[in-house]
């Protein structure tokens, strides 16, 4: 599938791993911005974690020789993607306008489809109903959907944000500009591992960094196109 | 009735229970749906639109955040204080104001229009894009204690997205599912 | 061997031959065939509604333990409903548990029921007369249960009519290009179709049951049996009804399995994702659903006393087509494995290891049950035609095909694209309750059906033994078919 510039915006994360130092505070940023509850320790144990946003840490080498890599993952919102045709209810659909994966929690049955079809496995399901556990149930986001028991859940490139930001924009009468739109995560990173912006802007800084020499994309032999894009060198790595 | 005469007995019970189990059935409905539809709610002040609106009052004098965001909010004691600490000071309304502004207590009003935790709008958009705020809160300037016209669920805002210029764009599930 | 085949005394003896050759020769034909034993149709009405109305102290006992599973089965769902999949042993990368394993499972031992009605109608093949009913019926029920399966699955069951295309003023519908929406429209079909195939051969025999019986029975079976006479065009038209049903149902039932296999094969999981899948799931129900229906012959046999009915001549020929069947998926599984292992792509690779690794257990009593238990003994007749040996066949078959759909939908899935997300699985109290459950549910059902319906067609068997006769040609005694049509 070609991809076609629309009118509307192409949403696009640029994910430098060479930055990335695994803090993790983008996690902690996502959970706190989207209403992710906490899993309990039993619940990680039984494979349940519920993070919109991961870093995957494989280690290198043999003792004492060992490399820490990390890769933060999260939905790649594919342009392509397997989740979506999958979908009896079209809960999970591609959004022409935010050219972005959308999960509609209010439409979905909770046929969990969509999560054996993601190649990313970045689809989470709400096992239970939501528990945020004194204080956290006071910085709940008005902004984003507290979802209920049964149905699946996943990164949306805090579409709240571009959502808001694009509405701000639109009441003033005046373009988006570069960098208005942050999603949490990227808001977070301390090291700017994370960018966000517009890929079909020019002259935005990801529409910049995406034809660098180090990018790649995650499982990119599946086809997905996805609209993350990695960026590694071939030499340097966390952890020497 | 001839056709009823030739049942027998036992038939005829089960004839009038079934008749009184369905008329049983549509009555409970009846309640459900008036119980729903009714604002049942009594206001702690009951405020009157249609005064004020009489005087002059522009919706966002009072509602002051419907075009800066997506709330439109509800005005604060003082604001109310601002005019009527001298206007009508004398009405028992009035007084129960005054009651709470003495008592530095917010008035617990009750919500009117209400959608799903699921639904996001954004009245500043709305009101960019030049809709009326009785498109879909009806005439409350002829009201007295505002009430809730229109059902406002899906059909009803697609109704209007699909008469819109950018139509499409309207038509994302993002627009108001997030 | 079979025991005794008949407990009522023959109605009428036809001479036997005085040549003592000859004699033999004949007492064997009917012994051997149904076909070739006839009795008069007022006899097997006899025996047939007898049966039905007999509930001894055992049938209560068994009744009362499925209902108490059952019962038991509601609860755990109930729970699960209330208090979310949570409880079950579900995780973020097996998301599809033993309930899916259980929809293909179940729609598969529903498969051969009609197939073998159907099929074998078409094909005039006179063993299936005695047994065509009890076989619907199998798949009837297992269906009625399949269908509950993607409905326990779901996390919001209140939200599931959106899978079904309502018109409504938001201009929502299903999704038509989801495989899960197919299998949901091949489902309900192949559950009409099936019911109506099974309903249209039931109407004689209920108005038979209406001729014989008073009371309540009577007022249930005259509004069943719609008015049937037993008139020369309603025959006609029975036949003509049958034949028609017979032809369209078999593309349904094979659109039915293959539909649930697509719900796999369509996603791009490794493990999942093979063209192979379709006729290979097809001939995996078959296989699992023949192997049912030998079951569920044996103890309606044994239960029942229906000694007469289902003789060795149907044993065998079932145990046949089980062998054939034993072959053709012995190739499929082969076909599939070996593509997966000399392609050698890391994750195919992955999920075999998985296979054979952590799950090796499971993976070899699969292998035991399916290839080694069937295909070692079901070339002798001695085995085919015992009772025991077919039932411990019976039942090791459907547990080698339940642990394989388990293998395939769950042990799969616990393998995927980035090692990271490599978890297993291992279900709890919830998938096992209701897989039992379920099982009871099924068992539960049929055995309230054979005492409401004729288990036997009595009309078809009656019509294939007034088709057949045994003639003498030269020494020996033939059999014959007249063809009536």
């Amino acid at each position: 599938m070609a991809e076609e510039q629309s009118n509307g915006h192409k949403w696009t994360m640029i994910v430098d791993a060479d930055k990335c130092t695994g803090c993790q505070a983008c996690v902690v940023a996502c959970h706190a911005e989207n209403n992710v509850p906490v899993s309990s320790e039993d619940e990680v144990i039984r494979g349940r974690a519920m993070h919109w946003m991961r870093i995957e840490r494989y280690w290198e080498g043999e003792y004492p020789n060992v490399k820490a890599r990390f890769l933060p993952v999260f939905c790649q919102q594919c342009g392509n993607a397997p989740c979506e045709p999958v979908c009896p209810v079209y809960a999970s659909y591609h959004s022409t306008e935010e050219n972005i994966n959308i999960q509609v929690y209010n439409r979905c049955v909770g046929t969990r489809y969509c999560g054996n079809n993601c190649p990313y496995r970045v689809r989470i399901f709400n096992f239970w109903a939501p528990r945020f556990d004194a204080p956290l149930e006071q910085q709940l986001n008005p902004d984003v959907t507290v979802r209920s028991p049964g149905v699946m859940e996943k990164c949306t490139f805090c579409i709240q944000r571009i959502r808001r930001g694009r509405e701000q924009a639109n009441i003033e009468g005046r373009p988006l500009e570069d960098g208005e739109i942050i999603p949490a995560c990227a808001q977070a990173c301390p090291t700017d591992a994370l960018v966000f912006g517009d890929k079909w802007d020019e002259n935005s800084r990801v529409a910049q960094m995406v034809p660098s020499e180090r990018q790649f994309k995650l499982l990119e032999n599946l086809g997905t196109e996805p609209a993350v894009y990695y960026l590694k060198g071939g030499e340097t790595h966390v952890g020497e | 009735m001839r056709r009823v005469a030739g049942l027998s007995s036992r038939q005829r019970l089960l004839f009038g229970g079934a008749v009184l189990g369905g008329v049983a059935i549509v009555v409970i409905l009846l309640v459900i749906v008036i119980a729903q539809t009714s604002a049942a709610d009594e206001q702690p002040i009951a405020f009157n639109h249609k005064r004020h609106a009489e005087n002059g009052i522009q919706c966002q004098f009072c509602h002051a955040g419907v075009a800066k965001g997506p709330v439109a909010g509800i005005p604060s004691v003082e604001k109310c204080m601002g005019c009527h600490e001298y206007v009508a000071t004398d009405s028992p309304q009035i007084q129960r104001l005054h009651g709470y502004w003495e008592r530095q207590e917010p008035i617990p009003w009750k919500r009117v229009n209400e959608q799903p935790s699921f639904v996001y709008f954004n009245h500043a958009s709305h009101i960019a894009a030049a809709v009326s705020c009785g498109a879909c809160h009806g005439a409350v300037e002829e009201m007295t204690v505002a009430e809730p016209v229109v059902n406002m669920n899906m059909g009803f805002c697609l109704d209007c997205h699909a008469q819109q210029e950018n139509k499409d764009a309207l038509w994302d599930c993002a627009v108001c599912h997030r | 061997m079979l025991e005794s085949r008949a407990t009522i005394g023959p109605y009428w003896d036809e001479p036997l031959p005085d040549d003592e050759h000859l004699a033999r020769q004949v007492e064997h034909g009917r012994e051997e065939h149904l076909m070739l034993d006839a009795r008069p149709p007022a006899e097997l009405n006899q025996l047939t509604l007898a049966r039905m109305r007999q509930t001894g102290p055992r049938f209560w006992i068994a009744l009362a333990g499925l209902g108490a599973l059952t019962l038991a089965f509601f609860i755990a769902w109930a729970i699960q409903i209330v208090s979310g999949l949570g409880i079950t042993g579900l995780n973020r990368s097996v998301m599809w548990g033993p309930y899916i394993a259980n929809l293909i499972y179940f729609i598969g031992i529903g498969h051969a029921g009609t197939f073998i009605s159907a099929a074998l109608r078409l094909m005039r093949m006179d063993f299936r007369r005695p047994i065509a009913r009890a076989a619907e019926t199998i798949t009837l029920f297992g269906l009625a249960c399949a269908a509950l399966f993607p409905i326990i699955h779901v996390g919001r069951i209140w939200k599931l009519f959106y899978m079904l295309p309502i018109p409504n003023q938001r201009d929502l519908w299903p999704n038509f290009r989801s495989a899960l929406f197919w299998d949901m429209m091949a489902i309900t079909t192949y559950l009409i179709g099936s019911t109506l195939f099974m309903y249209v051969a039931l109407i004689p025999d209920l108005a038979m049951a209406r001729d014989h019986m008073t009371g309540w029975r009577r007022k249930l079976y005259s509004a069943l049996s719609l008015g049937w006479r037993g008139t020369e065009g309603e025959w006609h038209r029975l036949e003509v009804v049958s034949n028609l049903l017979s032809f369209v149902i078999i593309p349904v039932m094979f659109s039915v399995h293959t539909g649930v296999s697509w719900n796999l094969s369509m996603a791009i999981q490794p493990g999942w994702h093979s063209a192979i899948f379709g006729p290979f799931f097809v001939v995996g129900a078959l296989y699992s659903g023949v192997a049912a229906v030998i079951l569920v012959m044996i103890i309606v046999r044994k239960t029942m006393r229906f000694g007469y009915f289902m003789r060795e001549e149907h044993f065998n020929a079932m145990g046949i087509f089980l062998l054939i069947l034993t072959l053709t998926w012995i190739y499929f599984y082969f076909a599939e494995w070996i593509t997966n292992w000399y392609g050698n792509l890391p994750l195919e690779k992955a999920v075999q290891a998985m296979l054979t690794g952590p799950l090796a257990p499971l993976f070899y009593l699969m292998l035991f049950c399916n290839i080694v238990v069937p295909l070692g003994t079901l070339w002798s007749r001695r085995v085919r035609t015992s009772l025991p040996a077919m039932l411990v066949i019976g039942i090791l078959i459907q547990v080698g095909m339940y642990i394989e759909r388990v293998l395939i939908v769950s042990g799969s899935l616990s393998r995927n694209e980035l090692p990271f997300n490599w978890v297993n699985y291992t279900p709890h109290w919830p998938e096992v309750t209701v897989t039992l459950g379920t099982l009871a549910f099924l068992g539960l059902l049929y055995m309230v059906y054979t005492r409401f319906v004729p288990i036997i067609p009595v009309w078809e068997v009656y019509e294939g033994q007034a088709m057949q006769g045994s003639r003498r040609v030269g020494r020996a005694v033939m059999s014959t078919r007249t063809e009536v049509h």
